[in-house]
């Protein structure tokens, strides 16, 4: 049976790759709510983990931009009691504390093929990737020249190399993607995995959310 | 990895056997034979007799077309290259008996009635369970066959045999080989081998890439895919390959299974043609859309040198098309150099131009151009830095003289067999022996200024991979 990875354990493969996610801290009651919060300063994003709350945006999992404790706890309590209604027999391991980031928004995942081996797919996301699909797809393991060559595939690669001001660390996306590529050549029992989004400004690129699917065998 | 296996004895026998001759006219069994015999089922004066040893095996007739006909293959004391086997799906593993037990080079199983339907699938595992430990490639089943024109080997059921030429045909589909022949044999244009290889049970289009590589005969590769089995052993040897030569492909039959039930937004945007697109990329390999886009392209690979940069210029006699064809370029992402002072000087001395010529790229000598002026032309751009490829186009107006006009080019060319050059010489019944001339001459004419502008792209994105990914 395939399984959804824990939020602990999609923390640890994805620093085993040295792959940066966005500072978090998963807490399983009020109390470590509230160290979390003055660990993390606001403002914070709140969410579920959960192997049975998969597609979290979709059932209001997910709480942006906590500004304070008070609040923090009262979307906490409101966030385990809109679980309970709707997924009476989940299991939770917790809620997961994260600072918010802001940047442009990437998508990159991995998926096994059995034909190919693992492929890894890239784009930006939000609309861009729901609406137009604007992804590009190598099989891994992919060089520094496969990165950029992806790049220039995407439809809105002026967006990302920078319009109106706007500046991201590219260098930053182009080493995560490398990291993720060898991710995926070395942990042969991932059957999906999406880091999304994945948030790329000025100063770096940022992990927000992951969600991988493993397969039998135990990574 | 699978291992590789030697494919000499399919691809140059000296003998050839075909089991299930058939007396029938109109036949699978007959027309193989015929083909043998004959080179080609339909008329065809150019064609003449495979020269090695023909047999073959029937166990109810004594004679086909003047070849004996044995009872099976063990009852034939020669050697047997390549056994052809053509009879009923239900028999073919008995015969497939036979074949190693006379020790053949190879085969193909041209029956159909295995793995492409349900009830097959076993019939297909027996026959592959019984070649397995052996050193016995095949090539099927249900497949076409093979074709060696220049070995005069007509391997198949198709109508007839193409000229000799350059390219690799290599199809996962036999009845688009079949038409394919027919249009290249009134097209002129020319094949090494055409490889139908069916269901692909053990010799899958990997191994045939890497016989491919080192066929002398080959110098570009058509590739025509549904599905690879082995997705690392078909990039790794692929990637060899076109270190070598290029690979043209088309993918056909693009699916979206699999991907519905995807979970994650990468499941679900891992479509058939993306992996395909990715991994045909990863190996160098350029990818193409239609039949006709595969061939043309192929031949231009084939017969031209990679362009070594993105740098080209358009000579022609009609001022619309070479609008027309810059217009192609630009939106193909090709770019057309800047003329150099140097060449308008040259240009001009020459004494050749007519007055209105328009001094830059792309360089429009004007309608009533004769051969001399198209020649000053040609050698002087060929002859600039800047300038890495030619595209030449012609319209027939009451002066052109299309014959001399292909002399030049196949001349220049030969003195400048770095730089690739491409022809358009636009038109019909007048203009139709100049083409032919210069495509003998490897160079490549469409006849379409959209082709061509395709066909310099092609040479000089092989000239980008041979600096990057292929280096």
């Amino acid at each position: 049976m395939n399984r959804y990875l824990s939020f602990s354990e999609s923390y640890a493969l994805l620093k085993k790759y040295d792959i940066p996610l966005i500072d978090s801290l998963l807490v399983k009651n009020e109390k470590e709510l509230a160290k979390a919060c003055s660990k993390l300063r606001f403002p914070l994003a709140m969410k579920i983990s959960s192997p049975d709350v998969i597609h979290k945006t979709d059932v209001n999992a997910v709480i942006l931009n906590i500004n304070s404790v008070a609040n923090a706890k009262r979307e906490y309590k409101n966030l385990l009691k809109n679980i309970n209604k709707n997924y009476p027999r989940a299991r939770i391991d917790g809620v997961v504390i994260q600072k918010m980031s802001t940047g442009l928004e990437i998508i990159a995942g991995l998926k096994k093929d059995e034909v190919f081996g693992m492929a890894i797919i890239f784009g930006l996301g939000g609309i861009f990737v729901e609406a137009l699909e604007d992804v590009t797809l190598r099989i891994v393991p992919i060089t520094k020249n496969d990165v950029y060559e992806m790049m220039d595939e995407l439809k809105a690669k002026k967006i990302l190399f920078g319009i109106r001001g706007k500046k991201y660390n590219i260098q930053a996306l182009v080493n995560m993607l490398l990291k993720i590529s060898k991710l995926g050549d070395k942990e042969k029992n991932i059957v999906e995995m999406d880091l999304n989004p994945i948030f790329v400004n000025e100063k770096n690129a940022l992990v927000a959310d992951i969600r991988i699917l493993v397969g039998e065998k135990n990574l | 990895m699978k291992k590789i296996y030697n494919l000499d004895r399919i691809f140059n026998p000296r003998s050839v056997a075909v089991v299930g001759a058939s007396r029938q006219e109109g036949s699978v069994g007959y027309g193989i034979l015929k083909n043998l015999v004959a080179g080609s089922t339909f008329p065809a004066k150019h064609l003449t007799p495979f020269p090695g040893k023909i047999y073959a095996v029937n166990p109810n007739a004594s004679e086909i077309l003047g070849i004996k006909c044995y009872p099976s293959l063990k009852d034939i004391s020669d050697k047997i290259d390549l056994a052809i086997i053509a009879v009923p799906a239900k028999i073919v593993p008995t015969v497939v008996k036979d074949c190693v037990d006379k020790k053949v080079g190879g085969l193909i199983i041209i029956s159909a009635g295995f793995a492409e339907v349900k009830e097959g699938r076993a019939l297909q595992e027996d026959v592959v369970r019984i070649l397995k430990g052996t050193e016995i490639p095949m090539i099927g089943p249900n497949c076409l066959g093979v074709i060696r024109p220049s070995a005069k080997l007509n391997a198949s059921f198709a109508p007839s045999m193409p000229l000799k030429g350059n390219v690799a045909f290599v199809s996962q589909s036999g009845a688009l080989v079949d038409s394919i022949i027919d249009w290249a044999i009134e097209d002129h244009y020319g094949f090494s081998i055409v490889i139908s290889y069916g269901n692909k049970a053990i010799i899958d289009s990997a191994d045939l890439l890497d016989w491919l590589k080192n066929d002398v005969s080959s110098k570009a590769i058509a590739l025509y895919i549904e599905s690879i089995s082995n997705g690392q052993k078909f990039m790794k040897i692929a990637k060899s390959v076109s270190k070598i030569k290029p690979i043209v492909a088309l993918k056909g039959g693009v699916t979206s299974e699999g991907t519905k039930a995807a979970s994650s937004h990468t499941g679900a945007l891992s479509t058939d043609s993306r992996l395909y697109e990715a991994a045909f990329k990863q190996c160098g390999i350029i990818q193409t859309d239609s039949i006709e886009d595969l061939l043309d392209i192929a031949e231009a690979l084939a017969n031209q040198p990679p362009c070594k940069e993105n740098g080209i210029a358009i000579i022609t006699n009609g001022g619309g098309a070479g609008v027309l064809c810059a217009d192609k370029c630009e939106q193909l992402g090709i770019k057309l150099s800047e003329l150099s002072e140097r060449a308008i000087k040259i240009l001009e001395a020459s004494g050749k131009m007519h007055p209105a010529y328009s001094r830059r790229n792309p360089l429009d000598i004007v309608g009533d151009a004769l051969p001399e002026r198209y020649e000053i032309a040609i050698r002087t751009l060929i002859q600039e830095p800047d300038i890495y490829g030619i595209i030449v186009i012609q319209t027939l107006q009451t002066m052109t003289n299309p014959i001399e006009d292909a002399k030049i080019v196949i001349n220049i060319h030969k003195n400048n067999p770095d730089k690739p050059i491409i022809c358009v010489y636009m038109g019909g019944k007048y203009s139709k022996e100049s083409r032919y001339l210069l495509e003998q001459n490897g160079i490549p004419d469409y006849n379409d200024l959209t082709k061509a502008a395709r066909a310099m792209h092609a040479l000089i994105k092989r000239g980008q991979l041979l600096k990057n990914r292929l280096a």
